[in-house]
């Protein structure tokens, strides 16, 4: 797949899939698309709490991921590194008006 | 009293917030999960939910062997345990008895009442409809609305956890969003969500939204909402009851068509726009403005709403009775109530 198709889920694909694009990305967490919008995001962590609480992984991620995600408008390009550290993010979405995903900023490189 | 706590469906599932943990950080013994919905959120899917609750229902009343079965409102979960409970020859309580809702959870209430051998009234208004309905006079226990009472005694999260907890400005408006898709409706939810979330995005004000419940029409709902993301949005799952009542008491306004806007927050002075049918037969304190799905309409009622003139004016008065004591009556009826052939066989009494 190609690197964006790893940063990105669907809200009905499994926590499975998004387990494996987790592992491709290096970035340990994807983003939840719908229909371009950014819906939410799935790191690690999430499905970990998920799997201490017997959620299975063919659960759509949509039942657990992150409702109000860190996002930045594309017009905003100074404040990006200053968010991700503050809030110790591995990346974070940038959207456009109608919280459409344009790109994303990374933390760090991961390959 | 010694009390077993059967925690079922969307309690049960994360989608919905997983409340059941709520119930156990509380250190409250839960003797059975039941697990019973069925995937897909419409009508039958629905249906058939029910019927899987009442096969698990069966099995942990046979090895519970409880003396009352206590049941709350108006679900079908609520109809499934009256329904069993009553058909294995165990006496049922009704919380909740003798309101009316306005969708097919009205039917359901009226169904519940009849497999009912003691009904809590939350008020004068339930207590007489139930008479009406043909229920004997003893058996009628005027109450009130038990989730008044921890509201009664401000049992709720402080502004200051709230403000944390959901990154509000509390110098600022905030609007509560809470919107059920309405069974009879069924196909029309999305488009009555993003009715009202077109209307909320006119405010922009600092908005707080909580997921709709499991019933047909949530997942269309949902799919709305999370592509109707604004920054300005907050998008929540199932919220403990002490936190919504904090946010309730920290919101500017209401609006959508839960019951609480109905029932709770008059008691709270907390202005609520309902919007449609979904609690039309429910009775009515000052807080509400009733508007149809209509965006204008809402746009309107929310900044009346919001308007320091309409908020003076609200007294802190529910029509649901809530002294901060229906729990003890309630308790009390329960130990003292005989469990006898009388109580065990209904007569209707016109």
């Amino acid at each position: 797949m190609s690197y964006l198709e790893a940063l990105t889920v669907a809200p009905t694909d499994t926590i499975h899939l998004a387990m494996q694009k987790i592992n491709n990305n290096g970035m340990r967490a994807v983003i939840v698309v719908e229909d371009a919008t950014v819906v939410g995001t799935v790191s690690d962590g999430d499905i970990r709490r998920a799997l201490l609480n017997d959620v299975l992984t063919i659960t759509p991620v949509s039942g657990i991921m992150q409702l109000n995600p860190r996002v930045i408008t594309v017009s905003d390009t100074r404040g990006r590194k200053d968010i991700i550290l503050r809030h110790n993010l591995t990346l974070l979405p940038v959207v456009d008006a109608t919280n459409h995903l344009v790109d994303v900023e990374l933390a760090y490189d991961p390959f | 009293m010694r009390h077993s706590l059967l925690v079922v469906s969307q309690h049960l599932l994360p989608a919905f917030g997983s409340t059941v943990k709520e119930i156990e950080r509380e250190g409250i013994k839960i003797s059975d999960r039941l697990y019973s919905v069925f995937d897909g959120y419409t009508p039958a899917t629905m249906a058939k939910s029910t019927g899987a609750l009442i096969m698990s229902l069966t099995d942990s009343f046979v090895r519970l062997r409880p003396d009352w079965v206590l049941v709350l409102g108006d679900r079908g979960e609520s109809l499934a345990a009256a329904y069993t409970a009553t058909t294995m020859n165990i006496p049922v309580a009704h919380v909740q008895a003798g309101e009316r809702s306005g969708n097919v959870d009205g039917m359901t209430r009226h169904a519940i009442t009849r497999f009912a051998h003691l009904h809590f009234a939350s008020g004068e208004e339930a207590a007489e409809r139930l008479g009406r309905m043909g229920e004997e006079e003893w058996r009628i226990c005027t109450v009130g609305a038990p989730q008044l009472d921890e509201l009664r005694r401000r049992m709720f999260a402080p502004p200051e956890q709230i403000a944390a907890q959901f990154e509000i400005d509390l110098e600022q408006p905030l609007l509560l969003v809470l919107q059920h898709p309405v069974t009879e409706d069924f196909g029309q939810g999305a488009e009555q969500m993003r009715i009202t979330l077109d209307a909320v995005c006119e405010l922009k004000a600092q908005t707080v939204l909580v997921f709709p419940n499991s019933d047909a029409g949530s997942e269309d709902i949902r799919r709305v909402l999370g592509t109707y993301r604004l920054p300005f949005m907050r998008v929540e799952r199932n919220l403990p009851h002490y936190v919504y009542a904090g946010l309730m008491n920290v919101a500017t306004a209401m609006v959508g068509n839960s019951s609480s806007g109905i029932i709770e927050a008059p008691l709270m002075g907390l202005p609520a726009v309902n919007v449609g049918d979904r609690q039309r037969e429910r009775a009515r304190a000052g807080n509400v403005i009733d508007v149809p799905h209509d965006r204008d309409s809402i746009v309107s009622a929310l900044h009346r709403a919001m308007s320091m003139e309409f908020r003076e004016q609200l007294t802190a008065d529910s029509p649901y009775l809530g002294d901060g004591q229906v729990s003890e009556r309630i308790l009390s009826a329960l130990r003292t109530t005989a469990i006898d052939s009388r109580l065990m066989t209904k007569r209707i009494v016109y």
